[in-house]
């Protein structure tokens, strides 16, 4: 097991080069330059600001050189200085992570203590009218684009009711809240937000926990445990829940990267300064430093979400063994 | 938050007629002696964060915004346009036009309460010309050879050659050299944390969320009456309406559309006041001179007179915009009256090309010549609503006549790279916001013709070349006007671009707010004296 878990880590670094590689292919593939970007169609600046641009960033010089530039710094972890404030990119991602991660740490919360039930009742109740209605709820929320939803929650809870506060994180008089004042205000304006990301999520869990779950209930130790006459919600709860849960407990390590991706259509709309604002805005300015630093950090989640996914796996199940 | 209101009028008063009086006289003496009273906080919306502070080195109009309530230059413009003194109380220039002396004010102090000199001046002049910084506005400065401290209060800037747009380029916003002397200003904490010496203190700042100043109580000119401004990031525009309308933010630049359907409720109308005036911008179709369709002076004018401007500012702008007829802002002499309008002539349109030889001779419908037809691709950028309207109304306008012209919308990134940059277009359709001084060699000199350069339409003119030298070289304002009343006739008849219109910007203010005077400045320029009656504070 411990041999399966060092031999995958290892197989991070490879991966992580490809990646950073192709990244930096297809920003520099991509039609626009950041020099121009910044300074195009403005007047007032000569175009020797441009060169200028170009030069002190290291533009000016062929792709590999700037990829091998890249790499000297990231063997001592330096992200470098995002092109468009100079400031240094892993600072940058410390300010959005956290408001990224409440987001979605609220949202996953929300998503399983609604997506479970719904997809276990589902399952108990497979193809009666009941299970034909959620279908169709979770469905509608797969469906429906979380842009609008955001809209509509806002324009009947923030403007219409006024019972939420309509954007933003934290209002900028803060400072002038009491601590637990302060805490509250947070939570509630978390709630639209919350809501919004997590209705699209909904069928995806409760799918899989419907189909997990019917799959075990067709099982023999089933059969037996209604045969040795237990009570149906023993049956459920204590024999057929734990097996049904193994394929979300993997899937729950997949959602790592997300964690920390961020959503931009949700945090523009919310204006939530997260991740996923940073990110979007750093590939339209083409701002390389950043759009690798926010690139690296998701991929190696993600291969890190995946060893978990594994070891998880073998954890839950016995059945499962890593050489 | 500390508020001070001096004088308030609606204090209890004795019933004794004498003593009304008596207060009656105190108190108009109090409100005459004091214009405005201390308090509240005005908050703004904005699309993006503010990007870095040090004045000379953003591009974003947020930062600007931002950096012009913490700095002051040595010159601004008033109300009406006019150069006046901000940190200089007056100027000289020599008879050859090369050296200018700044007298500055001596009261002027730094946050920290350390003096503003002559030496601050020199440092910033200084920076902006170092390779290093890469300042993006270092052209408008390559032509200082020197500048001289004569004292702490007077300072000469030698030219190499006479450059008139120097009075208003030397109003950029000066920095401290005791502070920033030996930084780095590219990678220095200034830029996050800057001091100035104008009306408002950055208080903070929270990436992506907000940003607040406090008023500066020992600022020069007084102490504006607002004490706190805040900018909020609000990325979405329909999420900043609806900030607007719940009190969320106190004003919002807004769209034709919201102006006219969204704003025109009496709930609206009775929380906030809304301004209009002229924007420092135009939107035109320009023409690719080195086409060869395009090389005809009468084709040029023909696609003028079939576009109807009064068409596209009641489709586009619903009416709020004024037609332009050349490059100057029109609220300044240098715009010329007499230039060519173009008024809506199909006929003439028609006319003219058939002069040129384009006639529809197949009987397709549309115009040819020597067997080819009148076709071409008109581009322009995705994401300007403005643009893509003005694109479908001149499409029809022109199909009217028999010319045959695609579309085509493109990604900023590559609109810029592969067409603009490299003139890879045939026609276009742009707007140019317009520096503060006439000055237009970037954009109309034959020498930025050149790939990357602003000049992508490849407008070549000797007589404006000459005039645009001049110009540069003339500080007699009115010669000026002469100068620029004529290139701007000569660019309308040479009809190098279709010159549409200056929208007008529609502000939504908070009608607690006092003291706003909507001027071809804009309304922006007397911010230190807004005021909010003490009955009215929200914050």
């Amino acid at each position: 097991m411990l041999s399966y878990i060092i031999r995958r880590s290892l197989l991070i670094i490879p991966m992580l080069l490809g990646i950073s590689l192709i990244t930096l292919m297809i920003m520099h593939l991509a039609p626009g330059d950041p020099a121009s970007l910044r300074y195009g169609l403005n007047p007032e600046v000569g175009g020797s600001a441009r060169t200028q641009f170009r030069e002190i960033y290291g533009l000016d010089k062929p792709v590999h050189v700037q990829y091998f530039m890249w790499l000297k710094r990231m063997a001592v972890l330096d992200f470098g200085n995002s092109f468009i404030d100079d400031r240094p990119v892993i600072q940058k991602i410390g300010e959005r992570l956290p408001a990224t991660l409440l987001l979605s740490i609220a949202s996953i919360l929300l998503i399983y203590s609604i997506s479970i039930p719904i997809g276990i009742s589902s399952a108990v109740k497979a193809n009666s009218p009941y299970d034909r209605l959620m279908t169709i709820v979770v469905f509608i929320g797969y469906a429906t684009p979380s842009f609008w939803f955001a809209l509509i929650l806002i324009m009947f809870f923030g403007v219409r009711l006024e019972w939420f506060p309509i954007s933003g994180m934290r209002p900028w008089y803060v400072d002038y809240y009491p601590f637990f004042a302060s805490l509250k205000d947070l939570a509630w304006r978390m709630v639209l937000p919350v809501m919004a990301t997590s209705l699209v999520s909904l069928a995806g869990i409760s799918r899989y926990m419907r189909s997990g779950m019917l799959e075990v209930l067709r099982q023999d130790y089933i059969r037996t445990a209604r045969a040795k006459g237990l009570s149906e919600r023993r049956v459920i709860y204590r024999h057929a829940l734990k097996n049904a849960l193994l394929p979300i407990v993997t899937i729950a390590s997949m959602i790592l990267p997300s964690l920390i991706g961020g959503s931009f259509i949700i945090e523009t709309i919310f204006a939530w300064p997260g991740m996923g604002r940073l990110g979007y805005e750093a590939i339209m300015n083409h701002d390389l430093p950043t759009v690798m630093g926010v690139g690296i950090i998701s991929v190696f989640l993600t291969l890190l979400g995946l060893i978990l996914a594994d070891v998880l796996y073998a954890v839950v199940d016995p059945r499962i063994r890593y050489e | 938050m500390n508020r001070n209101k001096p004088g308030n009028p609606h204090s209890k008063i004795p019933v004794k007629p004498l003593l009304i009086i008596a207060a009656f006289i105190f108190l108009c003496l109090a409100a005459s002696a004091f214009a405005g009273y201390f308090g509240d906080a005005y908050v703004t919306g904005s699309i993006a964060d503010a990007v870095s502070l040090i004045p000379f080195l953003s591009t974003d109009s947020s930062s600007h915004s931002i950096t012009g309530m913490i700095f002051n230059g040595l010159t601004k413009f008033d109300k009406n346009l006019n150069i006046i003194g901000d940190l200089a109380e007056r100027w000289d220039v020599s008879e050859d036009g090369k050296e200018i002396t700044f007298y500055l004010r001596k009261n002027v102090r730094w946050h920290d309460g350390m003096p503003l000199t002559t030496r601050d001046i020199k440092f910033t002049f200084e920076a902006i010309l170092d390779p290093k910084n890469a300042c993006p506005y270092v052209s408008s400065y390559r032509d200082i050879q020197s500048v001289d401290i004569i004292d702490d209060y007077t300072v000469k800037f030698t030219y190499s050659q006479p450059y008139a747009p120097a009075l208003s380029k030397l109003g950029i916003e000066i920095v401290p050299e005791h502070i920033l002397k030996g930084e780095d200003l590219r990678t220095s904490k200034f830029k996050r944390d800057p001091l100035g010496c104008g009306a408002y203190i950055l208080e903070k700042w929270k990436s992506d969320q907000y940003l607040i100043l406090n008023s500066n109580h020992d600022y020069f000119e007084h102490r504006p009456y607002i004490d706190k401004y805040v900018m909020r990031v609000i990325p979405d525009l329909a999420v900043q309406f609806l900030e607007l309308a719940t009190g969320g933010i106190d004003t919002m630049g807004l769209t034709a559309y919201q102006y006219f359907y969204r704003t025109a409720s009496e709930k609206f109308k009775s929380k906030f006041n809304t301004y209009t005036y002229l924007s420092r911008a135009y939107a035109y179709v320009g023409y690719n001179l080195e086409d060869p369709l395009f090389s005809d002076k009468r084709v040029r004018k023909a696609l003028s007179y079939a576009i109807n401007k009064k068409e596209i500012i009641d489709g586009v702008l619903l009416g709020m915009g004024e037609p332009c007829t050349g490059p100057f802002f029109k609220e300044t002499p240098y715009y010329s009256k007499k230039a060519e309008q173009y008024k809506y002539d199909k006929e003439r349109a028609l006319e003219l090309l058939g002069e040129a030889g384009w006639r529809d001779s197949d009987g397709d419908g549309i115009l040819d010549k020597d067997g080819a037809p009148f076709k071409f691709k008109l581009i322009t950028n995705q994401g300007n609503k403005d643009r893509e309207d003005i694109a479908t109304i001149v499409q029809r306008e022109w199909q009217e006549l028999g010319v045959d012209v695609e579309i085509q919308i493109i990604a900023w990134a590559a609109f810029l790279k592969e067409y603009v940059d490299k003139k890879n277009f045939q026609a276009v359709i742009l707007g140019w916001s317009l520096p503060m001084d006439p000055d237009c060699f970037v954009v109309w000199h034959s020498s930025s013709a050149v790939e990357g350069g602003l000049n992508f339409i490849s407008f070549k003119n000797e007589e404006v070349d000459a005039l645009i030298e001049e110009g540069r070289r003339t500080f007699d304002v009115y010669e000026r006007i002469r100068i620029y009343n004529r290139i701007h006739e000569i660019i309308a008849e040479e009809a190098p671009y279709t010159f549409l219109y200056f929208p007008y910007a529609r502000v939504a203010i908070s009608n607690r707010f006092k003291g706003i005077e909507p001027a071809p400045a804009g309304i922006g320029y007397n911010f230190v004296d807004w005021y909010v009656d003490p009955g009215e504070v929200r914050y």
